[in-house]
């Protein structure tokens, strides 16, 4: 009886020890994998969250990929996907980083997504300066969002990025539809956008499609429109909480954006105060809208729907401030980075996969084959098609990035919130930027 | 004292210090045995609740190690607008309780008494219950888009008036959130009220049939009150869930919105501390949850279990 109640409690406490042991195996997996052989362990953020099987995106990778495992014998990649979710993203990479289990390196999102990691990624300051020709191929304007409080100093400061891209929100529109109503050019600012919206509606045409639920389109082209109505130095005394987010500048640039959901105006149809920014665009894919604001990366897309009667063009702007006439005076920014954790066990490796899938024919190809505007100045200049070639003008040397991307995390979040709120009617633009404001100051300071 | 022995073979009571030592032998076996259930507790969910407990009163990113505060983030707390608004809708999710509970008890009672196509309906309530809350999440969040299938039925029935933005105000998408939960939970709460009333002895019910109680005498004088029990448990089931499981019906039909009108205390805990990366802060809400839901319990056993009555 006493050996029978020996073996079953050696059994039960065994069964424990095992029952540990594979909770700790399992979370040291890939720590294994990583030492174990010449493999490079990749975790795809930023737009490369998209990267599922059959799309551009996978495509792109796939490629970049093929091209580093080619100049590396006996080097392979292993790929994992990042949730599309910012905060699915957010908890991964805070689990990660907290147990010290990162992989070589990852595709983030840049800006303040990035910044966000500073402690735990690994400086690329020195990999930059001994890369001849890498720091130059790109504009200042399109590195400093990779930097530590987004000045790169001339490649002196602290660079967390490599960009591969640069990108804006652009107005597309249906050269169609405009000439139905007898319109010849798109909309240059909103007093003719508000005009070109009732030639619209005359002629039975919705003017533009978008979403308005979630607060992401509004947000691209309230910053979009801040280009107008700020100075030099405005953004980062707004980043330094210098300049509040109530100051009239800002009002000013979001006053007439709100107005496009307006039933006064009427550019939208209602159905926009239900959708997101996703779904706001289907309007105008299936040929029933005259304009719509997007992402560069629609393009292809766009065109395979529309074909020649596409048209894209900068997103029309209120006011004419100093910022027009600075850089190529628009809104854009790297819209995603190549990264390298503080925990890479690879990291010369990492660096060499960095290099081939951030140089001008990865470029090329990221723009032929997602819609991603190059970063290399000189990729831009030999762009053949007059639609790329558009948005990736309006991107390339931008005279500010895009609010959202730059600003902490939390502050963007709640912005979505307030500017949906105001885009669907329920507060103005001065409510709508003073609660962001009230939300700004009672934040602990967040370190850029 | 020495034991007394018999020598006939027949087995007797062993003496009384081998008794106390065989005890004290069962008594450190009994420790072996339950060691393993022990560490796992300890393990998932007494080290996670003092991790908590202690992040709460520190600030924390995740990223760098924590820095004490002490109770600053519960002044914090008690001036924030978000979480007044997500407790408030809280406690809009609990007013659904006494709708779920004594809602399923009569569709329980209905069932037990086996009214036409009881089968059907037993199934058929149950039925939500055995979904994903995402998955019914993501079918509601479809199902009201304002060219959903409820907007469209309106609109052929006459009744194009009451077609509305569901989710993208403020006011309906509360309530919407709350049908939903309802609608997902009821099921199961009829489940455990057939499981009790199927326990009952029939000859209670027999009687008061005899004495002239009708359908719904049956139910209030007969199987409420001797279901007192489950009811409590009912109660506490569906509280828990208004205040600990929401997450999932807000993440996947509202994400908060609009604004932060349906953030419910969960969601702003994962929301803290995930997307806002302040783990701390997240703690001291998750904290503040934990008393409220436990004073709540506390009160709501009280009141069910004082002199009987429901």
């Amino acid at each position: 009886m006493t050996r029978k109640r020996g073996l079953l409690a050696t059994t039960a406490v065994l069964a424990a020890i095992i029952l540990g042991a594979c909770g700790s195996s399992s979370s040291g997996g890939s720590q294994k994998a990583r030492g174990g052989s010449h493999t490079l362990h990749l975790w795809l953020g930023g737009d490369l969250t998209q990267a599922t099987h059959g799309s551009p995106f996978l495509a792109w990778v796939d490629q970049q990929i093929g091209r580093f495992e080619v100049q590396n014998h006996g080097w392979k990649i292993v790929t994992s996907l990042l949730p599309f979710s910012n905060g699915a993203n957010a908890a991964q990479l805070e689990a990660a980083f907290a147990s010290h289990n990162t992989p070589d390196l990852m595709n983030l999102y840049s800006g303040q997504f990035t910044n966000a990691y500073t402690k735990v990624l690994l400086p690329l300051t020195s990999f930059v300066a001994k890369t001849p020709g890498l720091y130059g191929s790109i504009p200042e304007s399109v590195w400093n969002i990779e930097c530590t409080k987004y000045q790169c100093n001339g490649g002196k400061g602290t660079i967390l990025g490599v960009p591969w891209n640069s990108g804006a929100y652009y107005l597309f529109y249906n050269k169609a539809l405009l000439a139905k109503a007898g319109i010849a050019q798109p909309p240059a600012t909103y007093t003719q956008l508000f005009a070109d919206c009732t030639k619209l509606r005359a002629a039975g045409v919705l003017p533009l499609s978008m979403g308005a639920s979630d607060g992401y389109d509004t947000s691209n082209v309230f910053t979009s429109n801040l280009v107008s109505t700020l100075g030099p130095g405005d953004m980062s005394a707004i980043l330094a909480g210098k300049l509040g987010y109530d100051n009239p500048k800002l009002v000013a640039a979001l006053q007439p954006v709100l107005q496009l959901t307006s039933p006064s105006t009427k550019c939208t149809s209602t159905d926009a105060l239900g959708q997101d920014q996703l779904h706001g665009i289907n309007a105008f894919q299936a040929g029933q809208a005259a304009m719509t604001p997007y992402f560069g990366l629609q393009l292809a897309t766009f065109k395979q729907a529309l074909g020649t009667k596409l048209g894209v063009a900068p997103l029309p702007l209120s006011g004419s401030g100093p910022l027009l006439h600075v850089n190529n005076g628009y809104a854009g920014n790297p819209f995603d980075g190549w990264v390298i954790p503080k925990g890479s066990q690879n990291v010369a490796m990492a660096w060499k996969f960095i290099q081939i899938a951030s140089d001008a024919a990865a470029n090329r190809t990221s723009q032929s084959e997602m819609g991603l505007s190059p970063a290399v100045t000189s990729v831009v200049a030999r762009l053949r098609d007059p639609l790329q070639k558009t948005a990736a003008k309006l991107a390339a040397n931008p005279a500010i990035p895009e609010l959202d991307q730059v600003m902490p995390g939390t502050f963007a979040i709640f912005m979505y919130k307030q500017l949906g709120l105001g885009q669907e009617g329920k507060q103005s633009a001065e409510q709508t930027l003073k609660a962001l404001q009230q939300y700004a100051v009672s934040q602990p300071k967040q370190g850029q | 004292m020495s034991a007394v022995v018999e020598s006939d073979g027949l087995s007797r009571r062993p003496p009384l210090r081998r008794r106390r030592a065989r005890r004290r032998s069962d008594a450190k076996w009994a420790y072996v045995y339950v060691a393993p259930a022990v560490a796992l507790v300890v393990g998932f969910i007494g080290y996670p609740l003092a991790s908590v407990i202690y992040h709460a009163f520190t600030t924390w990113d995740g990223l760098s190690p924590p820095v004490w505060v002490g109770w600053h983030n519960f002044s914090l707390l008690f001036h924030d607008p978000i979480f007044r608004t997500a407790i408030r809708n809280n406690v809009l999710f609990a007013i659904s309780v006494p709708i779920e509970a004594i809602g399923a008890l009569i569709l329980a009672h209905l069932i037990h008494q086996r009214v036409p196509l009881w089968r059907f309906f037993r199934s058929t309530f149950f039925l939500p219950a055995i979904y994903s809350t995402v998955v019914i999440g993501v079918i509601i969040s479809v199902v009201l888009l304002p060219q959903g299938p409820v907007n469209q039925i309106l609109g052929h029935v006459g009744l194009s008036s009451l077609r509305h933005n569901w989710l993208e105000s403020s006011g309906t998408a509360i309530g919407s959130i709350i049908l939903v939960v309802i609608w997902a939970n009821i099921g199961y709460s009829v489940l455990i009220y057939l499981a009790g009333m199927s326990s009952l002895d029939p000859q209670l019910e027999e009687a008061a049939r005899l004495d002239g109680a009708k359908f719904w005498g049956v139910l209030w004088k007969v199987h409420a009150p001797n279901l007192r029990r489950v009811v409590e448990l009912v109660f506490v089931i569906n509280t828990i869930t208004a205040f600990a499981y929401m997450l999932p019906y807000i993440y996947t039909i509202t994400q908060g919105g609009p604004g932060f009108s349906t953030y419910a205390t969960e969601y702003y805990i994962y929301d803290t501390g995930f997307t806002g990366q302040r783990l701390g802060y997240a703690s001291a809400i998750g904290m503040v949850l934990a008393v409220i839901m436990l004073a709540i319990g506390a009160i709501q056993v009280r009141i069910l279990t004082r002199g009987g009555r429901i």
